[in-house]
């Protein structure tokens, strides 16, 4: 088989796989529902009255509230963007699991960036003002009366460790 | 009784760990021997009198000892024998007293076995193993001490919350601790390198070697945690960036980062201020991780009632950290490396890369978890959430999947542009494939097409680079493909060891990332007869029933039936135990339906039910790829344990065999195709050189010690002697 003939037959190989692996997560892989849609958002919103649980996990009345407010506003087409605005108007930012990119908020934001700068700092100031100490290198037997070993004998200790 | 008893013992504790910690500390110092056997027996004893403590408080706990507050608030009659024991860790108190225990048998650990390599460094180890301990003790003895007596003593205990009786309840504190607390042991390690003034080979291997044997454990008890949460919280996920989730996670990542950075030390002498940092950091994020937790200034699942010990925690983060601070400041000079960096496309300089992300994710996830605590500062209070950690961190991980595959492909000090294009062309066309098979499939969100093509990558590029070892180990030594490949997995358990973690993180990932990405659900309220579907899947409520729980409860639940399409898969039954100890005054408790399977976890939640049989209502989850989690899990913990298995060269490496493993790495290397000819020519003569030197040093230093040996054994003998002459002993 020439060049060509590989790469269409990886191809190929490839197309069948697909189909094959569709058919095994084709149930899993569907389209979400509104009820799925619904509870996405409400994971990013804070129940009201509970500590450490999205208005996805807690059945309290507040969040029960909150919920059927997300599924109206799905239904009348609004974005995601849109409805969790609308809920932070209602209750506050701080509402919010996931802040907002503008304001005081954008600050969050930047963690990662700033993380990532800082230890990138930290790592180029180390490896810049490092003195470097050459290792006391083993010295060599004195006396000779061992003697180095030959080669041989070195290859054989290497094989242990191959 | 039993409070007089274990306050006394606990005081006894104290004091012994403040005499070993000054005895072990000025027996070094003054090189007097007599000291540090009294300070080793001082610090033996303490930990004696520590398990004593908590076999006191155990059998406590087991007689239903309700005089002792400790038990009236986290056991009753009702709790069952085996979590009245587990009670020693379900509370403040108790854990603290853990914590103390499992920190002084690891200081007996290394006092009564100690690492052939690094003998040297057991006393000042010990030494700051046992200042560890003083303060532990003294929360115990008197801060937060799990011995008070109850006024007055009650009828019947609280009960320990119904959602700790379950098994992982009884695994997942004790390896978290076992990790937590095990890490102190790398960091007295580093400190005791710095004080007796050996920074060299041994120092980082045994630092190295604890440092992994912490890891592994915390790696265990953070997989335990999730799937506790996973399998009895009911939420459907398993991880939710929670205060305490991040607590634990930040020294894990720290740990890591220093586990890849301290090979470089090894390999190389380089980066030995960097890593006895970064192994002080993981040490005292430890600690602080357990004021954050602790102390109740964070909200979460897991917090304990707020106590004054939070104040001491921190007081403790701040003066470890001024001691550190003081002691590797004091040893600059030891520190210094021992050669600069070759180049940066390099293994060691993948590693760097690694360490800066991993400081990067931390970073992030320490601003994310005190931003409630700092932000009231600036007059508006904000805090963050699972969904902003998902989306902060999940670029970060991706990176570090990247890298996971990449390392492993990268020899060390140099690898050519051309030989990495060589090795990389077969792993990159792969996972082009695997990413086209994923679009093809019909699976199209950006992050997860991105997300599953790093971690397929990860785990092509490794298993590669292994089929290229198998090669050349062939062509050297023909053999059988089988044989070969458990020969050179057998020869090199760390490498390869490393390479089955990294292909479990892989696993992992590939988990991660369909579960959150697929899950599919629904909140439904059904009357006996109604169905609702959830993805593919059709879930039709029959009706209710009871039967009997665990530990005396009754468990109501509901019969749904499932089908796949029109196959039936059969009927989940989840329920609500009502527990008959009231006494803990909680409400039911729920029992979840989890069917789990290798593509996907069905998860059933009854939340409610009109009595007499109307309408039930349940939260149904249907989570994709969550079992990956668990066996990538496994193999994580079984390629560390593999790595880790105490083998003679492992415990006892002499210089040349540490040449020797460095030479047959090369070999490898070249008959891989990862290093040039002048590359590999130049370090084959400097290895075969170098391990001349080691070889015939190591036989000189053998005819020292014998000759030591033979004038000691003399000079006792002349001892021996002069005591049965007349006069020497009457």
């Amino acid at each position: 088989m020439n060049r060509y003939g590989w790469a269409i037959a990886c191809a190929l190989a490839v197309l069948l796989a697909a189909s094959a692996v569709r058919g095994a997560l084709g149930p899993l892989i569907g389209p979400p529902s509104l009820d799925d849609r619904v509870m996405a958002i409400a994971a990013q919103v804070r129940c009201p009255v509970c500590s450490g649980e999205s208005a996805a996990q807690s059945d309290t009345e507040p969040s029960v509230h909150i919920r059927a407010e997300i599924a109206g506003d799905l239904a009348q087409g609004w974005p995601e963007g849109r409805i969790l605005q609308q809920i932070a108007s209602e209750y506050g930012t701080w509402i919010l699991y996931r802040p907002p990119y503008h304001g005081v908020f954008a600050v969050a934001w930047l963690f990662p960036a700033l993380g990532v700068a800082a230890a990138l700092a930290l790592l180029v100031a180390y490896l810049r003002r490092r003195e470097v100490r050459p290792a006391p290198t083993a010295a060599p037997a004195e006396g000779g009366d061992a003697g180095p070993p030959p080669d041989e004998e070195l290859r054989r200790r290497l094989r242990r460790f191959m | 009784m039993t409070v007089i008893a274990g306050r006394v013992d606990l005081w006894l504790v104290l004091a012994l760990a403040l005499l070993a910690a000054s005895a072990l500390f000025a027996g070094e110092r003054t090189a007097r021997p007599g000291l540090f056997r009294l300070g080793r027996m001082a610090l033996l004893a303490a930990g004696a009198l520590a398990a004593a403590a908590a076999g006191l408080l155990i059998a406590a706990l087991v007689r239903n000892d309700f005089a002792v507050r400790y038990v009236a608030e986290h056991s009753s009659r009702q709790t069952p024998l085996l979590y009245r024991v587990g009670a020693l860790w379900g509370g403040q108190q108790g854990s603290l007293l853990l914590w103390l225990l499992v920190l002084l048998g690891y200081a007996a650990y290394i006092l009564l076995r100690p690492p052939l390599q690094g003998k040297a460094l057991v006393p000042y180890a010990s030494a700051v193993l046992a200042g560890i301990a003083v303060f532990f003790a003294w929360m115990v003895a008197q801060v937060a001490s799990p011995f008070v007596a109850s006024q007055p003593v009650p009828a019947d205990g609280v009960g320990l919350n119904r959602l700790l009786r379950d098994p992982s309840f009884l695994f997942h504190p004790l390896a978290i601790y076992l990790g937590f607390v095990g890490f102190a042991v790398p960091f007295a390690f580093a400190m005791a390198g710095l004080l007796a003034g050996q920074t060299g080979d041994a120092w980082i291997r045994v630092t190295h070697r604890w440092a992994l044997t912490a890891w592994v454990f915390l790696s265990l008890g953070l997989l335990l945690g999730a799937n506790w949460s996973y399998h009895v919280l009911g939420w459907g996920g398993y991880w939710s960036f929670d205060p305490v989730e991040n607590a634990a996670l930040m020294p894990w990542l720290v740990g890591t980062a220093f586990i890849h950075s301290a090979m470089v030390q090894e390999r190389r002498g380089m980066l030995k201020l960097w890593n006895a940092a970064l192994i002080s950091a993981t040490y005292l994020l430890t600690i602080f991780a357990t004021f954050l937790t602790r102390s109740g200034i964070v909200t979460s699942v897991h917090s304990f009632a707020s106590s004054p010990i939070g104040g001491w925690l921190l007081g403790f983060v701040g003066v470890s950290a001024a001691a550190t601070v003081y002691v590797v400041g004091r040893h600059r000079d030891l520190l210094r490396d021992e050669r600069t960096f070759d180049s940066l496309v390099s293994k060691e300089g993948s590693f760097l890369l690694n360490n800066v992300v991993f400081l990067g994710l931390v970073l992030t996830i320490l601003f994310g978890t005190v931003l409630p605590l700092v932000t009231p500062l600036f007059g508006q209070t904000l805090s963050v959430g699972e969904p902003y950690f998902d989306r902060v961190t999940a670029p970060l991980f991706a990176v570090l999947l990247l890298l996971a595959g990449i390392a492993p492909l990268l020899a060390w000090r140099r690898a050519g542009w051309a030989e990495f294009r060589r090795h990389f062309l077969v792993p990159v066309l792969a996972t082009g494939a695997f990413a086209f098979l994923l679009v093809a499939a019909s699976i199209t969100l950006p992050g997860v097409v991105l997300g599953m093509s790093c971690a397929f990558f990860t785990a092509a590029a490794v298993l590669f680079d292994f089929g290229l070892a198998v090669r050349a180990r062939r062509q050297m030594e023909p053999g059988p493909l089988g044989a070969t490949a458990w020969g050179l997995v057998r020869a090199n358990p760390r490498r390869f060891g490393g390479y089955t973690v990294h292909i479990a993180v892989a696993l992992i990932a590939l988990g991660v990332i369909a579960s959150h990405a697929f899950q599919r659900q629904a909140t439904v309220a059904l009357h006996p007869g109604q169905s609702v579907a959830v993805g593919d899947y059709v879930f039709t409520y029959q009706g209710l029933g009871t039967r009997p729980g665990g530990d005396g409860s009754v468990v109501t639940y509901a019969r749904l039936a499932v089908f796949e399409g029109a196959r039936s898969l059969g009927v989940m039954t989840p329920g609500q135990a009502q527990g008959t100890d009231f006494a803990t005054e909680q409400g039911p408790t729920p029992e979840l339906a989890i069917w789990r399977g290798l593509l996907r976890d069905l998860y059933a939640v009854l939340i409610g039910w009109q009595p007499g049989g109307g309408l039930a209502s349940f939260q149904i989850y249907v989570n994709p790829m969550v079992s990956w989690i668990w066996l990538g899990g496994m193999l994580l913990i079984l390629g560390t344990a593999w790595s880790l298995w105490p083998r003679r060269e492992a415990l006892a490496p002499r210089h040349s065999d540490h040449v020797f493993a460095l030479w047959s790495e090369l070999e490898y290397d070249w008959r891989m195709g990862k290093v040039g000819r002048g590359e590999y020519e130049g370090l084959r003569a400097q290895y075969a050189q170098e391990a001349k030197d080691a070889l015939a040093q190591e036989e000189q230093s053998l005819e020292t010690e014998a000759a030591a040996w033979e004038a000691a054994i003399a000079a006792r003998a002349a001892e021996l002697l002069a005591g049965q002459l007349p006069g020497g002993r009457s």
